[in-house]
């Protein structure tokens, strides 16, 4: 069986499966991520993702609202990594996701009609938005990820592009790669949104980004009168990709297993995110 | 004996033609051992002394967030291209600076090709 989970949720999907009382492999791709969830005489037994196993990558895929699945049957899973209920799993992941959400987040089509809209906007640069539309536009938290920025209650009062940047910084992370971080920052440490793969110590790391960035920044303009775009730098083990916004000392950084990232689209992706980025910024701002 | 460093230097820019700026052999001092330039108002010194304090400040981040060694730093702006890579141990940088028109795969495959002869032919 295949399938768009567009046309067939996760949890749809789940449902099926196990009152079916299936054994079975579920193959979920997202863009450049695939992921692997195994079925056992109709119960949920292993959920896998690059590298990462267990209920922890369930609930992420039960967050996935894009992308395909291909089921098939009698395959056995390779480990077990879930022993909850198949039930009381579809409810703790919907719990999460609601917590997740907040206010704003619960509707995934709503957000891709916002994200439609922002691009359009970039296209027709002057078409407005309603406020009906633009409902939803403040900043949220999620779990493992602060949001703060200047300005933001006033903005969602506003008649604007109703895309939120931890909503990009969201999006722009699940595309990536091999990603371990993305994080919009300033080089003053004002308005930090996060999205982390894994534990980092997000307040020490930005410092020392910080400090980083400020220098390559004056460092490019010794070497050109202009402005500077970006700054990869690629480790043993990663690549670490600054952006700046061009507005107001803001930055987009990127981290990536270097194994796994494929650092053209790395890059593409940056850009075109960073771009969508400063429009949303500057609405916000006013 | 090792190649001249200027030579390879000058065949760098060869092969890159029209896209080719500047190219330095950096001591981890910020000092240049070697360069060639293709424009006149080129701060080789000064962009030099530079691209080694990134390259050490990198190093230092990077061993600090403990993703390894560096290997290399990109740094682009509206009209250049900064390619900076550690040689050998570490001790030296090879700074290679183009116009933003060059092809960055065909920078970073230029300089594959003569990462290991640059270092081998570094006095010492």
């Amino acid at each position: 069986m295949k399938g768009r989970l567009q046309d067939m949720a996760v949890a749809d999907l789940v449902q099926h499966a196990c009152q079916d009382r299936k054994t079975a492999r579920v193959e979920l791709k997202k863009g450049w991520l695939k992921a692997e969830l195994f079925f056992k005489n109709g119960n949920v037994v292993h959920a896998a993702m690059g590298g990462k196993a267990g209920e922890a990558v369930f609930y992420e895929l039960f967050d996935w609202d894009a992308g395909t699945f291909e089921l098939k049957a009698d395959v056995d899973p390779p480990e077990i990594s879930i022993t909850r209920n198949w039930t009381s799993l579809l409810l703790e992941a919907a719990r999460l996701a609601d917590e997740a959400s907040g206010r704003f987040r619960a509707d995934a089509a709503g957000y891709r009609a916002r994200r439609d809209l922002l691009d359009r906007n970039a296209v027709a640069g002057t078409e407005s938005v309603s406020r009906q539309e633009s409902a939803g536009f403040e900043v949220f938290g999620v779990a493992g990820a602060t949001a703060a920025a200047p300005g933001s209650a006033e903005s969602a009062s506003k008649d604007l592009v109703a895309v939120s940047p931890q909503e990009l910084i969201d999006d722009l992370s699940s595309q990536v790669e091999g990603h371990q971080l993305t994080c919009l920052t300033q080089m003053r440490g004002e308005g930090l949104y996060w999205s982390a793969s894994s534990k980092v110590e997000q307040e020490e790391m930005v410092e020392q980004v910080n400090q980083f960035v400020k220098l390559v920044n004056t460092v490019s303009q010794r070497l050109s009168p202009t402005s500077l775009e970006d700054n990869l730098l690629s480790t043993e083990t990663a690549y670490l990709l600054v952006r700046l916004l061009g507005l107001d000392s803001y930055y987009l950084l990127v981290a990536a297993d270097k194994q796994k990232a494929n650092l053209g689209s790395m890059r593409h992706l940056s850009g075109v995110f960073a771009d969508r980025l400063r429009k949303t910024l500057e609405t916000r701002s006013g | 004996m090792g190649e001249d460093l200027q030579t390879l230097l000058r065949d760098v820019r060869s092969d890159l033609g029209e896209d080719f700026v500047a190219s330095d052999i950096i001591g981890a001092d910020g000092m240049s051992i070697a360069g060639e330039s293709a424009d006149d108002g080129y701060a080789a010194e000064l962009v030099a002394a530079s691209m080694a304090m990134i390259m050490k400040t990198a190093a230092k981040l990077s061993g600090n967030l403990g993703l390894g060694k560096i290997s290399e730093n990109l740094l682009t702006t509206n009209d250049r291209i900064a390619v900076s890579r550690a040689l050998g141990d570490g001790s030296m940088y090879w700074l290679l600076v183009a116009k933003s028109e060059a092809t960055l795969g065909m920078l970073r495959a230029v300089m594959d090709q003569y990462e290991l002869r640059m270092w081998g032919a570094i006095p010492t």
